[in-house]
């Protein structure tokens, strides 16, 4: 039972990370940020909670990661969707 | 795709691990020094805005584990740390790791010794690619109606020189054809005239097998030397020598190209010796002279003794070949000329002048039953061996296992999972494997060198005794098979004894124990049945041997010698010298030999 739970919620958070991405690159606080003004703090996720999704997803091929400069000049990792990310 | 891609992150975190997680670091850190500065924009004290960004975050060390085990940082860890681990334990229980280690290897070792050899000699003589479209050609031999047999197999020879002729118009089925024809020259010494046995081949002969030569150069295409009516090369001509003769009678001179030898009182130039594996088509062949055509003069004849090879074109199916030489067969039947240079004997066979082809394995292979049969034996026991030794280490894993119980409930305890334990149980036999198969490459490397003198010399063979590639996987197959088949056995266990304990511990061990000694006695059912088998086995080859060896030839071998006497061909030929040959014998008998003390007789042959 659990673990059909944990999938629902992977699937969802998947599909809203690809959803987010799908404007364009952008870096994992950036995605949560995206997220949540999006469903209007309805879905309360842990913010970490994304990264383990993110990383997933770039094992899988769906979105690809590249180190780049923050608004703020900082190093961030920006991820964007790949060909197979964008098809899912 | 995704495979690949995963096995690339896998390794990728393998090779650079401090660097992965140190990325994971960054970013995680990242993101919450950039949700506590906006905290801070909002208005929030610094320490109240890092603490709330850390709750909004949630557990961040379960995170960065998690991350971890997606990029497969953790993972590849793990497998070094089992490795670690695992050579620890197995250097600490030395006596356990020496006796298995040894049992492996002569396991794998013998097996792969074994089947280097069936393999080269048997299963695959012919070495190079498509090896399939290599047949050969011969007439059909009927002897009263019947195959003229040989090991019940039959007889198979070659062609006769108008028969080779009219097949090899026949070019656009073959690739290549290749003929040999035995030929013995004659040596002069101070003392004897030695007789040294070679064979006439087509310049193209090298080629057909693709095996370069070990010195110099095999034939240029126009080097066919012509040849007289003895069917001897008519002058001088080159050669090229077989590892063994070069040995023996040259002493591996290095610079022994560009030497002459005079044999038959022809000047024979060296410009190639062959490497040792190859002797073809006999074993004892000493030398390989390039020639042809066969011309026979008028009213000559010869017999279908020339043995014929060809490569098949890529799309030529052997029924084409066997449907052209049906064609040439009616052919040379109906000219007048064959029955002039070649005799009539054809007309008395039941079904008339034939051929018939067969893959050019069958060289090898064909009348060498007795070799079969034993290498096959052999095979056999040597797998049963394999097996013994499997169950063997198995029994001491699950033995050693029940030892290590305490050890394993103590890890279950501190959080080991059970897909842990048993990863690490499975890493330790791989390991033991391994150890076993590089024992086991040594044993076979010895183990090749005995049993390739099983293999009588005079056998045919273009390939060498040694371990090669196919042997190699072989033995990587079996290394790797009995790791995960006594490693899987003894982990599954381990993974019930886990299961086991979660119930109340006296009753638990209690069933467990029992399920594990009918498993172990099993085993060693196992074990004794496959030595058993051995036994008999080991027992019956000594009895045929011993059999053998008692057979009686009809006389007493006892201090009896036997003498050749090679005399030279043309002053002494059958034809037209019996009365000189029968006066040399007599003298020969009566002055020379019985004069020598202690002889008590004599006779001779031929």
């Amino acid at each position: 039972m659990s673990t059909t739970r944990t999938e629902l919620l992977q699937g969802t958070l998947d599909l809203l990370i690809l959803k987010t991405l799908s404007g364009g690159p952008l870096h994992g606080y950036a995605i949560a940020q995206r997220i949540q003004s999006r469903s209007e703090d309805v879905l309360v996720v842990e913010e970490g909670s994304l990264y383990p999704a993110l990383y997933r997803m770039e094992a899988k091929g769906w979105i690809r990661a590249e180190w780049g400069k923050s608004d703020n000049n900082r190093r961030a990792k920006y991820y964007e969707l790949t060909r197979t990310g964008r098809r899912q | 795709m995704n495979l690949f891609r995963a096995i690339w992150f896998r390794l990728r975190s393998l090779g650079q691990s401090p660097a992965v997680k140190q990325e994971i670091d960054e970013e995680l850190r990242f993101h919450l020094e950039q949700r506590a500065s906006a905290n801070i924009a909002a208005g929030m004290s610094p320490v109240e805005a890092a603490r709330e960004a850390r709750k909004r975050f949630g557990n961040f060390q379960s995170v960065r584990e998690e991350c971890r085990q997606m990029r497969g940082a953790s993972l590849g860890e793990d497998f070094l740390q089992d490795v670690r681990f695992g050579l620890r334990t197995l250097c600490g229980d030395r006596g356990f790791t020496i006796v298995v280690v040894l049992a492996l290897a002569l396991g794998i070792g013998a097996t792969t010794a074994i089947y280097s050899v069936v393999n080269s000699t048997l299963l695959n003589p012919i070495p190079g690619a498509e090896s399939g479209r290599l047949i050969q050609i011969a007439e059909r031999d009927y002897i009263r109606g019947e195959f003229q047999e040989q090991n019940g197999k039959p007889f198979f020879v070659g062609l006769s020189p108008p028969e080779l002729e009219a097949v090899m118009a026949h070019h656009e089925l073959f690739e290549q054809l290749a003929w040999t024809y035995g030929v013995t020259l004659e040596r002069k010494t101070d003392d004897f005239i030695e007789e040294d046995g070679g064979f006439l081949v087509s310049p193209n002969f090298f080629e057909l097998w693709d095996v370069p030569p070990l010195l110099g150069r095999t034939f240029a295409a126009d080097e066919a030397s012509p040849l007289d009516k003895d069917q001897l090369p008519a002058g001088d001509t080159v050669m090229v020598l077989s590892y063994s003769w070069w040995q023996s009678f040259f002493g591996g001179d290095p610079q022994i190209i560009g030497k002459t030898v005079v044999l038959s009182g022809r000047h024979f130039t060296v410009i190639g010796v062959m490497p040792v594996r190859f002797q073809f088509p006999w074993g004892r062949a000493k030398f390989w002279v390039p020639a042809g055509p066969f011309r026979l003069p008028p009213g000559w004849r010869m017999g279908p003794n020339i043995r014929v090879f060809a490569r098949l074109k890529q799309d030529v199916a052997v029924q084409e070949v066997e449907a052209m030489l049906g064609t040439v067969a009616h052919q040379l039947a109906a000219t007048p000329g064959l029955a002039k240079s070649y005799g009539e004997e054809w007309k008395d066979r039941p079904g008339g002048l034939g051929f018939w082809v067969r893959p050019a394995r069958s060289q090898f292979t064909d009348g060498r039953e007795d070799l079969e049969r034993t290498l096959f034996g052999l095979l056999a026991a040597i797998g049963c061996v394999l097996l013994i030794a499997c169950a063997n280490v198995a029994n001491l894993s699950l033995a050693r296992l029940e030892k290590r119980q305490h050890e394993m409930s103590v890890r279950a305890a501190l959080g080991a999972g059970r897909a842990r334990l048993m990863r690490q149980l499975l890493t330790e036999s791989v390991l033991l494997a391994l150890l076993g198969g590089i024992g086991g490459v040594g044993v076979a490397t010895v183990g090749v060198k005995l049993l390739g003198t099983l293999v009588p010399p005079s056998m045919p063979r273009l390939r060498a005794f040694q371990i090669d590639g196919h042997a190699l996987g072989f033995t990587m197959l079996i290394s790797i098979a009995t790791g995960l088949v006594f490693g899987i056995v003894p982990a599954w266990q381990a993974g019930q004894a886990k299961l086991a304990e979660a119930l109340k511990q006296a009753s638990a061990q209690a069933t467990a124990g029992r399920r594990q000694k009918y498993f172990r006695g099993g085993l060693v059912a196992i074990e004794f049945a496959l030595t058993l088998v051995l036994l008999a086995g080991a027992g019956l080859m000594v009895e045929s041997v011993v059999r053998l060896l008692r057979v009686d030839p009809g006389f007493s071998p006892q201090n009896l010698v036997r003498i050749d006497l090679e005399l030279p061909w043309d002053k002494y030929n059958d034809y037209n010298h019996k009365e000189k040959i029968a006066r040399l014998r007599s003298v020969l008998w009566r002055q020379h030999i019985l004069r020598i003390p202690r002889i008590r007789g004599c006779g001779s042959r031929g």
